[in-house]
């Protein structure tokens, strides 16, 4: 998908939808509310950006794609349907043993932090082997390694890697083998969560390569996860912005890039140096960040932005469309 | 001409470790590194996760003694090692030299309050007369890194503070003994990228008003050349300091092979210029052990100029166009 592409898509191309989706926490200060009644389409086939700093929800919006919101919350309304031949099932409403199934053969996830993703006591072949077993009872082991082997050696990693315990490994290692092992079953659609936080910024950038090129080998759908908005210019499609717990704005990349509409997006991109940037173009973003469990009303960012009239304090600004497929929650704008 | 007010001569640091199974094991985290901070002066030093560039910060003052090498502070008209001098001398280095560290979140207390946290080095050093004073010394303090009304904070603990305001926090602390020279080590990479330069900046207004040397530590690039844009930069691999000169020089015309590499790969919040970015052409994404790191320059291994000499001996930095550069390859007449 060219990054230019900025025709209407049409209602069959939709991979996923959710649809007013709100996750909340129960907290000893109270309830925190991390995603905030969400609407949103993931195109079959697109990598989709989904930036926002911390607190924002992403993450936890990521994860309940899969249903694994933690312990202590809960997905107090939406849906989340996925299409399957032809029609949308509720990932909500699986049972356990039909969430299972669909777990890394329709959609995986590659989680940030690859440690805790791994069983200290086998070897990583074992892992792709267990997974593997655990969806396609009838390939053999013998196979299941060769096809491995070669996901290993895609992420640059020594084929050596597979007899390999995850400790033996260093972290940026175990996260390549966690990507890699994301791809075993050819799920259709990919969660990247932080997939290149802890690496260094060499490696970050031969992983991002990687993954265009399996994206463009295999049509892949991707979520691509991360408070580090630089490292989606080189490789989504379209990106939403996330503002404590909402989507204040979705566009392609160079939409939110050269002409993004949000003041917070507008904003972030003025307070992100970059080694081309000219350094007299750069602002700091009005602080104070608000407390997640008091939200301010209306527009969430109404009290840090410098272009708010009344009406921001009173009501929550819906997405609305500009015209061409570029969205944006915010007063200022008129649906086109 | 400003004078050196910290020297640092061949300084090598080899950190044992003992594990409970196996044998002893030595990380050589800095390797005969020689470096000068002038009177007022900013150096960034900026490296990957592991090349010893905190090490080296925390060297720089007296917080680590090195294995070998001297650490020459200048001190009643001479320079003397940190590790000889008097009490009385040691008292007023300790004084001048001060740290501001990378998690706001465990720096200060938490079981102090704000006003608790900050009035002691003011009565330690005799600043201030008595805690009345003192007080009023810590209010000021706040208003100068952003925080007022001051009354507001001080009685707040941790829990109840941001990061940002944490790290404002650690900013009043460490000028509030009027040092001479502050090593921030990593001051702003835990908070969110929007508030970034806001603390930089606050940081830069600070420097300049108080007469600060500066070695700022980061693994960030861009961050780097934000606030060292005017001075110089210092780039670390594996504990051994490979380039260093002008920042702005530096990062428009890298030499040494391994900031080439670093500078074609951090991530660039412009979809078309990060696009048409190339992969640096490094022969292994895996960074040496530094228990067993490579032999001559370390670098070799993963650097696409590599030959033999590189393998055997470790490269000197040399000046080259006004620039120290430590590398084989280049030579005065193809720096270009």
């Amino acid at each position: 998908m060219s990054i230019n592409n900025e025709e209407r898509k049409n209602e069959k191309d939709i991979i996923l939808k959710i649809r007013g989706l709100t996750i909340e926490f129960r907290v000893t200060r109270g309830i925190l509310r991390a995603v905030d009644n969400v609407d949103l389409d993931v195109y079959k086939g697109e990598i989709l950006g989904l930036a926002g700093e911390s607190g924002c929800g992403k993450s936890v919006l990521a994860h309940a794609i899969l249903n694994l919101v933690d312990p202590n919350g809960y997905i107090k309304s939406g849906q989340i349907l996925f299409k399957q031949n032809d029609e949308y099932i509720n990932i909500l409403s699986l049972s356990k043993e039909e969430l299972r199934k669909f777990r890394w053969d329709k959609i995986s996830i590659v989680f940030q932090g690859a440690m805790s993703s791994f069983n200290p006591v086998i070897k990583i072949k074992d892992h792709f082997i267990d997974t593997v077993k655990d969806h396609e009872s009838n390939k053999n082991e013998e196979e299941i390694v060769k096809i491995a082997t070669k996901l290993i050696k895609d992420f640059r990693l020594d084929e050596q890697v597979i007899n390999l315990y995850p400790h033996e490994m260093s972290g940026g290692m175990r996260q390549r083998a966690l990507a890699s092992l994301s791809f075993i079953l050819n799920p259709e659609f990919i969660i990247l969560d932080e997939p290149t936080t802890a690496l260094d910024v060499l490696t970050q950038k031969f992983i991002i390569k990687l993954l265009r090129e399996i994206h463009e080998k295999t049509g892949l759908t991707m979520l691509f996860i991360t408070h580090d908005l630089a490292t989606l210019a080189e490789i989504t499609d379209r990106i939403a912005i996330m503002y404590l717990g909402n989507i204040v704005e979705i566009g392609t990349t160079r939409q939110i890039f050269y002409d993004p509409k949000h003041p917070y997006t507008k904003a972030l991109l003025q307070a992100i140096p970059s080694i081309t940037k000219p350094l007299e173009d750069l602002k700091p973003l009005p602080g104070p960040v608000p407390d997640p469990l008091n939200p301010p009303s209306g527009c969430k960012f109404h009290p840090r932005c410098p272009l708010r009239f009344k009406v921001c304090s009173e009501s929550r600004p819906k997405l609305i469309d500009l015209g061409d497929g570029h969205l944006v929650a915010c007063h200022l704008y008129k649906r086109n | 001409m400003s004078k050196p007010l910290i020297k640092l001569e061949n300084v090598s640091m080899v950190f044992e470790i003992h594990p409970m199974f196996g044998e002893k094991k030595k990380i050589k985290a800095v390797e005969n590194v020689s470096l000068e901070i002038k009177e007022n002066d900013i150096l960034a030093l900026v490296g990957e996760s592991g090349c010893g560039k905190s090490t080296l910060g925390r060297i720089m003052l007296g917080l680590l003694k090195p294995t070998s090498g001297k650490v020459l502070y200048y001190i009643n008209g001479k320079y003397k090692d940190i590790w000889s001098l008097s009490k009385k001398e040691y008292k007023v280095f300790r004084r001048n030299a001060q740290l501001i560290p990378q998690n706001p979140y465990t720096t200060i207390n938490p079981m102090r309050n704000v006003i608790s946290a900050l009035i002691p080095p003011f009565l330690h050093y005799k600043i201030a007369r008595n805690k009345e004073e003192a007080k009023k010394m810590v209010a000021e303090h706040l208003k100068m890194v952003g925080l007022a009304p001051p009354e507001d904070f001080f009685n707040r603990y941790s829990c109840r503070l941001s990061g940002g305001q944490l790290q404002r926090i650690a900013i009043a602390r460490a000028i509030s003994v009027k040092p001479k020279f502050i090593v921030a080590d990593e001051a702003v990479s835990m908070l969110d990228a929007s508030l970034r330069i806001e603390i930089l900046d606050l940081l830069l207004r600070i420097r300049e008003e108080y007469g600060l040397a500066v070695l700022f530590i980061t693994h960030d690039l861009a961050i780097a050349r934000y606030f060292a844009r005017k001075n110089k930069i210092a780039i670390m691999y594996l504990g051994n300091i490979v380039e260093m000169g002008n920042t702005e020089d530096i990062i428009k015309n890298p030499l040494h092979p391994y900031t080439k590499a670093l500078i074609m790969s951090v991530p660039i919040p412009d979809p078309d210029i990060a696009r048409k970015r190339g992969l640096p052409k490094l022969r292994s994404l895996e960074v040496p052990s530094l228990v067993n790191p490579p032999s001559g320059c370390k670098f070799h291994t993963r650097c696409p100029l590599a030959t033999e000499i590189c393998q055997k001996q470790a490269p000197a930095l040399r000046n080259i166009n006004g620039r120290l550069v430590a590398c084989h390859k280049i030579g005065d007449i193809d720096s270009k």
